[in-house]
């Protein structure tokens, strides 16, 4: 009796231990929670609503997520090697066109959202690099796994890779563009995407 | 009284394999005078510390590489030529060594902007380079594309998104309980039949759009959406020998007492598999796993990506496992190779589509080359199963 109170105690000392110590309560899943509790209040609020507030609610979305995602970072792991040699005024046309792409392709399942739950599962950190994997349940109790690799910068961490079931984004971009860059070349890729944000 | 024994025999081990053993006595170990004066066990210790103390692999430089070893009788060996080292000391040296070894890349800044590369060859040697073009073609093909930027630490295996340095440390720990991923994984698909394949995903996208998706949705407008559930359940309860067996050949066999509860509740309870009372009530999870997946994790690759008209993206390793799987497949014998198998695998593909329609035209929408995003994400998806 003795020996499995002295247990208990110890368990609740070290859940103290563990709660007040902010690297254990995970920050990487704090700040995202944040981000992603905000854009599912965004969706939910009843006053932007419906197709004659798409562009506000659009506008309100866009910048939570500018707020969590490095949208540099995630336009340098696209390009890859062909970054470096890019102009900064190509750079800086590039992460606007592929921020827009990305936007307009999301947009779509953002206008279906109807109640989707997200559940956070675990991180795994390494000094500045952290992983959040999560999990979407629908309505329909399929669930769908997400996983978000993260990067720290000063006190915020910000999102640049987002894995759906196993497929991550910037690898299946990547290779995208890596093709037509091969086959044709950079300023045909950004024809591309011009035609593909303009294209609504 | 037993352990104060063992404590001193085990000083005395430690003694006599220690540097400070005299002289002296260590001149009684050389093979000339070997066996005069120690006791057996003790020489045995002495002479023959780890029988297979490895090999070990240095670069002879002029290109290629020194062996030594140590042998049986405590001589050591050193030679230029691997076909000359003991089987038994190579064999030691791929299963352990090698397997742990060979894939990894570590990326480190050079403090000059640039990078520090080093990996390991296939012989087990380390080398490091500051020039991509120095690399191994497996290695330089993650580099351009992009794995590691200029002055970021890292690594990877081929086959791997890049991951930072101690987080894919830490994840190996924890996956090393688990099954061994393949070691030889490239990150992206070869694919030298790109010209076939992409008039074949044209050939499959016209089929689609004009032929499958206008049934799927009349398929769609005729049947509620919980029947058609019902009747994907169903195909897949039937397809449950498949899911088994490949557990049991992945030697997963709580996975395999999951698809055998499973079809046993779900073919009672679910009345035939209709409904799936297993995952609703007692919360079992399908395992999703198949001959390809399989093969994954003996370590063999996917070859060359095939896109197979009307069954879609493939590789040769996994239209092998589709074929194994078929002899499995319930189905082909409850029908029989006749012209009813294809109508009823027509059936279950409308059925499948009409819970799907818009994916596909989603990934088509959001990518630039839809051919390229296609192969990446099937393939991206394929190693996903195989790792879990």
């Amino acid at each position: 009796m003795r020996w499995k109170s002295w247990w208990r105690w110890a368990i609740v000392l070290i859940s103290i231990l563990g709660l007040g110590n902010p690297s254990w309560a995970g920050e990487p899943t704090e700040q995202l929670k944040g981000t992603i509790d905000k854009i599912i209040s965004i969706l939910s609020d009843p006053a932007l609503k419906g197709p004659e507030n798409a562009e506000e609610r659009n506008r309100l979305v866009r910048q939570a997520v500018d707020e969590r995602f490095d949208w540099e970072e995630i336009s340098r792991r696209t390009l890859g090697r062909h970054w470096s040699r890019r102009t900064k005024e190509e750079r800086k046309e590039f992460i606007r066109l592929f921020g827009k792409l990305l936007e307009r392709t999301y947009r779509r399942k953002v206008d279906d959202y109807s109640g989707e739950k997200v559940v956070y599962e675990n991180e795994v950190l390494d000094g500045d690099y952290g992983v959040v994997k999560t999990k979407i349940i629908t309505k329909k109790a399929k669930e769908i796994r997400v996983l978000y690799r993260m990067k720290k910068n000063g006190d915020s961490w910000y999102v640049y890779d987002i894995s759906i079931e196993g497929v991550s984004l910037i690898n299946n971009y990547r290779n995208q563009f890596n093709s037509i860059i091969v086959r044709s070349s950079y300023h045909e890729l950004i024809k591309k995407l011009r035609a593909k944000v303009s294209a609504q | 009284m037993k352990r104060p024994g063992w404590l001193v025999l085990g000083f005395l081990l430690l003694w006599v394999q220690s540097p400070l053993l005299p002289r002296a006595f260590c001149s009684e170990i050389s093979p000339s005078v070997a066996g005069n004066g120690i006791p057996a066990v003790a020489k045995k210790a002495l002479i023959h510390p780890n029988p297979i103390s490895g090999l070990s692999i240095r670069p002879d430089g002029f290109g290629g590489f020194l062996y030594s070893y140590v042998d049986e009788h405590g001589n050591r060996h050193v030679t230029n030529s691997i076909d000359l080292v003991p089987e038994k000391v190579r064999a030691h040296w791929n299963r352990t060594a090698r397997s742990k070894s060979l894939p990894l890349l570590e990326a480190r800044p050079d403090g000059f902007g640039g990078n520090l590369y080093t990996y390991m060859d296939r012989e087990g040697c380390r080398h490091t380079t500051n020039s991509l073009a120095l690399l191994p073609r497996e290695f330089q093909r993650e580099m351009t594309a992009g794995a590691f930027l200029p002055g970021e630490a890292g690594r990877i295996s081929p086959g791997e998104e890049r991951v930072p340095l101690v987080l894919a440390r830490a994840e190996a720990s924890q996956g090393s309980s688990g099954k061994a991923t393949a070691p030889n994984e490239p990150k992206s698909i070869a694919d030298p039949l790109e010209p076939l394949n992409r008039a074949i995903f044209y050939f499959n996208d016209r089929l689609y759009f004009w032929i499958i998706r206008p049934i799927a949705i009349g398929y769609r407008k005729l049947m509620p959406e919980p029947l058609r559930v019902c009747v994907r359940n169903f195909f897949s309860n039937l397809y449950t020998p498949v899911r088994a067996v490949n557990c049991l050949l992945q030697g997963k066999i709580k996975s395999f007492g999951t698809e055998l509860v499973r079809f046993v509740v779900n073919t009672t309870m679910g009345v035939l598999g209709f409904g799936d009372p297993a995952k609703e009530v007692f919360a079992l999870e399908k395992q999703d796993e198949d001959l390809g997946q399989t093969l994954g994790c003996l370590g063999i690759g996917p070859g060359i990506y095939i896109n197979w008209p009307i069954l879609g993206p493939s590789s040769v390793r996994d239209t092998v496992g589709l074929i194994g799987d078929a002899f499995l497949d319930p189905i082909n014998y409850i029908v029989g190779p006749t012209r009813y198998n294809a109508a009823v695998r027509g059936y279950r593909g409308i059925n499948e589509t009409s819970l799907s329609i818009g994916e596909y035209e989603d990934l088509k929408d959001a990518s630039l080359d839809p051919y390229v995003s296609l192969k990446d994400a099937y393939f991206q998806s394929r190693q996903h199963k195989i790792k879990k």
